[in-house]
């Protein structure tokens, strides 16, 4: 059985792989939505939670986060499906790609499997943080075998809602999402 | 449980603002000479931190070669023997200007700076002169961030050979051991090579 963690790196060489064929700009496109959903993410999911540990949906039967697993199930199905939502739309869509021609030879290749490899991190990230933060829904992870290499990655904060957000814990400060996602639209808009 | 280990300190100065002072040199550099010139030479920089303790023992026997050749024919005590023995800095006859069997001696560690050293000031000198022409102003922001990295390097790795400042050492009682990554330094790198892309990448060509 592949571990957790050794999936991780699997999935990130594969969507480096991806962002190589495909190129650096169109990769750059996808870092931009998902950077941006990232952050939406960050700041939604404490509201939502604080909501429903307020009482609030109570009429849908719905428990307080994290202690009740069946209201985990519908919130890490709900916030992961935002995430893979918007990476269908960035990677189908075109308008959110930087227009021009990729740099070319060794270097648009290592760029765009650089950013490519980002763009995997950012996505099974969330996700990985997602499924840890919702306890592992639907017996998806065996969590009595969790090995030593994953709970360092988790708890040493290198998931990218830890990394680059604020764990989608607190609303008061910002982390460094909304820093990246401006320079992102500022290389966007002066080419 | 955090235990402060008081260390001696020859400077007044604390290693941060020390360390900021020096670093607006660098960025002034990569200010003036943008974001090419930067990765150059941060690239020769990096290939110098690994590169110099790697060869500080080889370069130093020669240098212990030529010194002891000298001194050992002015003394009549020239051998084979004592001419090897010397080189390893293991004669009994006469100390050795680079002490090659212990890599924390003063010797090896000033000898390490100064291959350094000459690997950065070919970097430098030869990002100037590739890519040192006038860049656009967002170049030159990124210009100055990589700059200010690569000087960090620099800085660190000479600083970490000479001094041993004032440090805490915050002992944490955990099962599962941290993994210690610099996210602000990781990051900037991944936005320095972004921006490194885009300007190496072609803009669209205008409509109308």
């Amino acid at each position: 059985m592949v571990e957790i963690q050794e999936l991780f790196f699997i999935l990130i060489i594969v969507m480096g792989i991806i962002g190589m064929v495909r190129g650096f700009l169109k990769e750059l496109g996808v870092t931009l939505v998902l950077i941006a959903t990232l952050f939406a993410l960050d700041k939604l999911i404490p509201i939502i939670n604080n909501f429903i540990n307020g009482g609030g949906f109570g009429f849908l039967g719905l428990g307080p986060v994290p202690q009740t697993q069946t209201t985990d199930n519908l919130l890490f199905v709900l916030f992961g499906a935002m995430m893979v939502g918007a990476t269908y739309i960035a990677y189908q869509g075109e308008t959110l790609a930087y227009e021009g021609s990729n740099p070319r030879g060794i270097v648009g290749a290592l760029l765009g499997f650089l950013i490519g490899a980002v763009n995997g991190y950012l996505l099974f990230g969330t996700i990985w943080w997602l499924a840890n933060f919702y306890q592992y829904p639907f017996g998806l992870v065996s969590t009595q075998t969790m090995p030593t290499a994953a709970q360092q990655i988790i708890n040493s904060g290198l998931l990218p809602m830890e990394l680059l957000g604020n764990g989608a814990t607190d609303l008061t400060s910002w982390g460094l999402l909304p820093f990246i996602l401006v320079l992102l639209v500022i290389l966007k808009v002066i080419r | 449980m955090t235990i402060p280990i008081p260390l001696p300190n020859p400077w007044n100065t604390s290693e941060t603002v020390l360390i900021a002072i020096l670093l607006l040199f660098f960025a002034a550099w990569g200010w003036r000479h943008g974001l090419d010139a930067a990765i150059i030479a941060g690239l020769i920089v990096i290939f110098g931190i690994w590169a110099a303790p790697q060869l500080a023992a080889p370069l130093g026997k020669i240098i212990n070669a030529f010194y002891a050749f000298f001194i050992l024919i002015v003394r009549g005590q020239f051998s084979m023997e004592n001419w090897t023995a010397a080189i390893n800095a293991q004669s009994q006859l006469m100390t050795a200007p680079v002490d090659v069997q212990n890599a924390e001696s003063q010797s090896m560690q000033l000898f390490t700076i100064l291959i350094f050293a000459a690997f950065a000031i070919i970097g430098f000198r030869y990002a100037t002169k590739k890519a040192g022409g006038k860049d656009p102003f967002i170049a030159s922001v990124f210009g100055l961030l990589g700059a200010a990295v690569v000087g960090y390097m620099c800085i660190r790795f000479i600083l970490d050979r000479i001094f041993t400042f004032p440090q805490t050492v915050v002992i944490e009682e955990s099962p599962i051991p941290a993994i210690n990554i610099d996210a602000f330094l990781l990051i900037a790198v991944v936005l320095v090579l972004v921006v490194f892309g885009v300007q190496r990448s072609k803009p669209p060509t205008k409509k109308g």
